[in-house]
């Protein structure tokens, strides 16, 4: 759900960014992310109202334009890497 | 760089009524002291007022110190989930990135009782290595350089001359200098001549070019210069160091309770041979350039920084050694570290460490005193805080603010109110005292308590430049301390990515310990207790039902810029301006050159005025270049 293209450029010359290092996007660039994104726990219990409805719905589902489903799959992306880094010592993006 | 862009306005001089009757002598003196206030100090981070007196002989015989900004996160991450806190935390500055969000981290993992694995504590110490090391070169070239070098000087310089000067430098510190050819030289120096003529000094406008007590040769200026602007390429390269495993620089993303989060970086040779190459060059520039560039300065201002008479010891204040000890900048001799990066897998707090913990108090070299957190407290007399009466213990420190203002203008200028509360920054004890905190306390604590690797880097520089221990309890000796510890970090750095690489190699790919968060959050509290480039910084938490209770962070610029203690002690900052000789008080050249030692994390007009309320000159800032 962020709209920033840092997943194109990257970091400090493309050497990097948050999702590179498993940790998952906290949607620095979004309004409220402090509340709404940078969390700890699964994006499924965050609570998000996303344009469409929300992020427990695939994909798929949305088809609402391609900018915000690119958004949605970053962001469901970051929460699987944070999870799985839980559970298995494996942060990855 | 903002100071630079300011404009130098002559004001009229105005008599001001007479003052006396309140006791502030600072607002009337018949003695003709002149009361100068420098605000805002410029190349630093942050909002940092300081206000002294200077007699008829140009000597600081008082200052205080303000802070003009109220920060407040303290309040903003109560009843939030502690895990948390660490992304939010490290937004309390841009500078020590990464430091404030793993110290946060540190403090949950502390009270969850969590030892993190070995790839974690590598990788974790790896991007704090990069920070140091980027942090102090920017420092010492973009921020403190020029408190030494006079660029404008630099345009009388001989090519060839500069070119065998940077050679014998760097020969002291037993290196070949990075720049070496006269050409590279010539072509620097021939692109500052033309910012001159053109009177276009951009970046380099309005410094104090020109004062006496710019000590280099026009040749020495130029090397300085070259220095600068090549370091701004270098850092750019340490940065990049700190994005491989953290993700990004500023602010890193891949710590976490527990652990980190890079695995990916950790298993890919090619990740560590790219941050092994960027660091490899890195060191070239510290070796070759920062430290020859240190032994110039440190050589060129000897006088000032073993000058004995001008130290707080030797003013009015009398400091705990009523001698005169050290040089100018010395300040309060009593010096503070929680000690960093952990070199075993012991857990928090028990693992030897590269920065030893400690205390050395009052100048007393003998021995190293061993810390006890529970004499750690923050007092708010002259804060503007709502205290409880008594210093309180970080445990149980609380941040509400107080703001009583500055005192009613005068002539125009307002000055703080010094008997009351002026400062934004609490004023932090150890045992009721003043301490210093920062790269000298860790070198000083290091050297005093037998640490075979600082006694070799600082025993090292003490031979090479042929100056005394004492020359260290200075302005210079400050930022000399800086750039010892650079070169030692740096070097360490390569043992630690090797470390991490075999590590991988071997198969252990652990970054992360498990915990259950419902059980361990129930009630809890912990603390991080460890270093930032500028010194001591501790985050004490209390979580109580999987929510933080209480938050308080000590940082390093709070025990350094710190106003008066609740008996009158003297701030580091403060006592190290007093005794201070300038040699034009409408140019402050020599108090920014001691703040600016410190490196001040705490920034857009200065103004100058005397006690009789005269405005001697105001310089206006363009804010938009502050740092």
């Amino acid at each position: 759900m962020t709209f920033n293209n840092c997943s194109i450029i990257r970091y400090n010359e493309g050497v990097n960014w948050p999702i590179g290092v498993g940790r998952g996007c906290i949607g620095c660039s979004e309004p409220d992310f402090w509340d709404k994104y940078a969390y700890e726990r699964p994006m499924a219990n965050a609570n998000i109202k996303a344009p469409t409805g929300g992020v427990e719905k695939t994909v798929d589902e949305f088809g609402l334009g391609l900018l915000t489903a690119a958004g949605i799959g970053i962001a469901i992306h970051a929460a699987a890497s944070a999870v799985a880094g839980k559970k298995d010592d494996g942060g990855e993006a | 760089m903002s100071e630079n862009n300011a404009t130098v306005e002559t004001t009229e001089t105005v008599e001001a009524p007479a003052h006396g009757a309140d006791g502030n002598f600072h607002k009337a003196d018949a003695n003709g002291n002149k009361h100068i206030i420098v605000d805002p100090i410029t190349r630093i981070e942050g909002h940092l007022r300081i206000e002294a007196v200077i007699d008829s002989n140009n000597k600081i015989v008082d200052a205080w110190s303000s802070s003009t900004m109220f920060r407040g996160i303290e309040t903003i991450v109560k009843d939030r989930d502690p895990r948390d806190v660490g992304l939010m935390t490290m937004r309390i500055c841009g500078v020590c990135t990464g430091t404030h969000y793993q110290r946060s981290i540190e403090a949950v993992e502390d009270a969850f009782d969590i030892t993190i694995p070995k790839n974690a504590r590598l990788v974790r110490n790896l991007i704090q290595g990069a920070l140091y090391v980027h942090d102090h070169l920017v420092h010492f070239y973009h921020l403190h350089a020029l408190d030494f070098v006079d660029v404008v000087a630099a345009t009388k310089a001989d090519p060839a001359a500069t070119a065998k000067e940077a050679v014998k430098w760097a020969g002291v510190a037993g290196h070949k200098p990075y720049i070496s050819g006269e050409a590279d030289f010539k072509a620097i120096q021939d692109r500052i001549i033309k910012f001159v003529k053109e009177g276009r000094l951009g970046i380099f406008g309005n410094g104090y070019w020109g004062n006496p007590n710019y000590k280099l040769t026009p040749e020495q200026n130029l090397i300085g210069v070259a220095h600068y602007l090549k370091a701004l390429d270098v850092q750019r390269d340490m940065a990049k160091m700190q994005a491989i495993f953290g993700g990004k620089n500023p602010h890193p993303q891949s710590i976490v309770v527990g652990g980190v989060t890079c695995v990916q970086d950790i298993q890919n040779p090619a990740r560590i041979a790219l941050f092994k190459q960027l660091l490899v060059d890195s060191n070239e520039f510290i070796k070759g350039a920062y430290l020859p560039d240190i032994y110039m300065a440190g050589t060129m201002y000897a006088k000032e920084a073993t000058d004995g008479s001008a130290t707080f010891h030797a003013s009015k204040h009398k400091g705990a050694l009523g001698k005169e000890v050290g040089g100018t900048g010395g300040g309060i001799l009593s010096y503070m570290t929680y000690g960093d990066f952990r070199l075993d897998d012991t857990g928090f707090y028990k693992s030897k460490l590269f920065f030893p913990r400690g205390l050395v108090l009052g100048g007393d070299i003998s021995k190293v005193v061993e810390l006890d957190e529970d004499k750690i407290t923050e007092d708010v007399t002259h804060s503007w805080y709502e205290g409880t009466g008594a210093p309180e213990h970080p445990y149980d420190g609380t941040t509400n603010p107080k703001y009583t203002g500055l005192d009613k203008k005068d002539d125009g200028y307002a000055y703080l109110k010094t008997e009351e509360k002026y400062s934004w920054i609490k004023s932090p004890l150890y045992d009721g005292q003043k301490v210093e905190v920062g790269p000298l306390a860790r070198i000083v604590v290091g050297y005093v308590g037998g640490d075979e690797r600082t006694k070799k880097y600082a025993g090292n520089f003490l031979k090479r430049s042929g100056l005394p221990l004492t020359v260290l309890f200075s302005t210079v000796g400050r930022t000399a301390a800086r750039a010892i510890e650079t070169e030692m970090i740096g070097d360490a750095m390569v043992g630690w990515v090797d470390e991490l690489a075999k590590n991988a190699a071997m198969g252990d790919l652990s970054t992360w310990t498990e915990f259950d968060f419902d059980t361990v959050s129930k009630d809890a509290k912990g603390r991080g207790m460890a270093e930032a480039p500028r010194g001591a910084l501790g985050h004490w938490m209390r979580i109580a039902d999987g929510k933080v209770k209480n938050f308080q962070a000590i940082v390093p610029s709070t025990w350094n810029a710190g106003p008066r203690g609740p008996n009158g002690e003297v701030g580091a900052y403060e006592a190290a301006i007093i005794g201070t000789v300038v040699a034009n008080p409408e140019e402050p050249l020599e108090i920014i050159r001691t703040v600016h030692s410190f490196d001040p994390c705490i920034a857009c007009a200065v103004h100058v005025v005397d006690t009789k309320g005269k405005e001697l000159a105001v310089y206006k800032v363009d804010p938009t270049c502050a740092f």
